[in-house]
């Protein structure tokens, strides 16, 4: 894992996300691993935060047996990916996982699916396009619904973009503005030269 | 550092515009003048009518203080404006226009707009340039890959631009796709 990302707030945040967890042997209610005081089952689902269930993944009893294991969470199921394969761009990411390709790549360490970088990447590409559209044309209107669907790493660039852009725009519109004083009078444009 | 965005990513439009200001510039002074010493460098004796080539900072300086009148560079005329917009809508490359035209043809057209000819009608070649090329950079960057970007004759003003957008999403990519080398278990000789 890359140690920068320790402190990354947003990669904390993606490993708060939850995935299924199939547990092996039954769990006293005294360990209290699901929060609510509940004993848990043998080859029971229960949905753990994800930083959790890496370290209890890679556990490993005396015996040898592992204590769970994992599934792959809704979010990159197969339904998912079908949508993303037909229209990547209108898949509400904030609703399926705010935090998709981060907990993503994650995932990469955990689950063996060899499918799972491409069609992140491809994912990301093709959004992207359209987030550069949005960004880079500097209207505020239009598209409002595609950035609701943008999650937190698509957001960041969405943001990069537009104030890229707006510093541009103010720049110029700073000098169009120190014109129109110069040409009203000579008092005024003694003010303007100072300014 | 602690900067705030703007800042981190790319350089600011008033810093782009401050280091335009070393680029060269042909001026007719009105006045004589001796030798001006400065940090940067000395520059003078002016003789009018003789042209003398100075910094643009020390240009529009001059200009401010009705000391000198400025030539307009050759690439600020109409003629060669409305060529190069003309090669922009047809050719697939960017046209070459100077690194700082952007900055360069703001200034002037703001503090030395009664030395340059037909301002109205520059400004609005300009323009349609600046929304020209804008365009074409837009849709190279559709087509992107992550490994090699080629875009030539981009002014330092457009690359500004692009490039908080662009860095960050390459740095996306790129670990989206670090993890897809690390699967192949074996690199090719």
């Amino acid at each position: 894992m890359n140690n920068d990302e320790y402190y990354d707030i947003d990669s904390i945040l993606a490993e708060h996300s939850k995935i299924p967890c199939i547990f092996l042997h039954d769990i006293d209610a005294s360990v209290n691993l699901s929060g609510d005081g509940n004993e848990i089952a043998a080859n029971s689902r229960v949905e753990l935060p994800f930083w959790m269930a890496k370290v209890l993944a890679q556990y490993r009893l005396p015996n040898g047996e592992n204590l769970v294991t994992i599934e792959l969470p809704r979010a990159y199921g197969t339904r998912v990916r079908n949508s993303l394969d037909a229209s990547p761009t209108s898949i509400d990411f904030r609703q399926v996982s705010p935090y998709f390709y981060q907990f993503g790549t994650k995932l990469y360490d955990l689950i063996i699916d060899d499918q799972l970088p491409a069609t992140l990447e491809k994912a990301f590409k093709a959004r992207l396009k359209e987030i550069m559209n949005i960004s880079l044309t500097g209207s505020t209107n239009v598209g409002q619904d595609f950035l609701q669907k943008l999650d937190e790493t698509e957001k960041e660039l969405f943001k990069a973009g537009q104030e890229s852009t707006a510093e541009l725009r103010k720049w110029r519109h700073r000098r169009r503005q120190q014109l129109k004083p110069v040409s009203l009078g000579h008092r005024i444009s003694s003010q303007s030269s100072i300014s | 550092m602690a900067l705030p965005r703007s800042h981190q990513a790319a350089y600011t439009p008033s810093e782009i515009e401050f280091l335009a200001g070393e680029e060269d510039i042909i001026i007719i002074p009105t006045h004589s003048m001796p030798k001006l010493q400065f940090i940067s460098g000395s520059f003078g004796p002016f003789r009018p009518p003789l042209k003398a080539k100075v910094p643009l900072w020390l240009a529009l300086m001059l200009k401010k203080h009705h000391m000198c009148n400025i030539l307009s560079p050759e690439w600020l005329s109409v003629d060669n404006l409305k060529k190069m917009l003309n090669d922009e809508e047809t050719v697939a490359e960017f046209s070459p226009l100077p690194f700082h035209y952007m900055e360069i043809s703001m200034m002037l057209l703001e503090s030395a707009s009664e030395d340059i000819p037909n301002s109205e009608q520059v400004r609005r070649y300009l323009k349609d340039l600046r929304e020209t090329r804008q365009s074409k950079a837009r849709a190279g960057l559709a087509v992107l890959d992550d490994r090699y970007l080629g875009m030539n004759n981009l002014s330092l003003m457009e690359i500004n631009e692009i490039r908080p957008f662009f860095s960050r999403a390459f740095l996306e990519m790129r670990k989206l796709n670090a993890e897809e080398s690390n699967n192949y278990s074996q690199p090719p000789a």
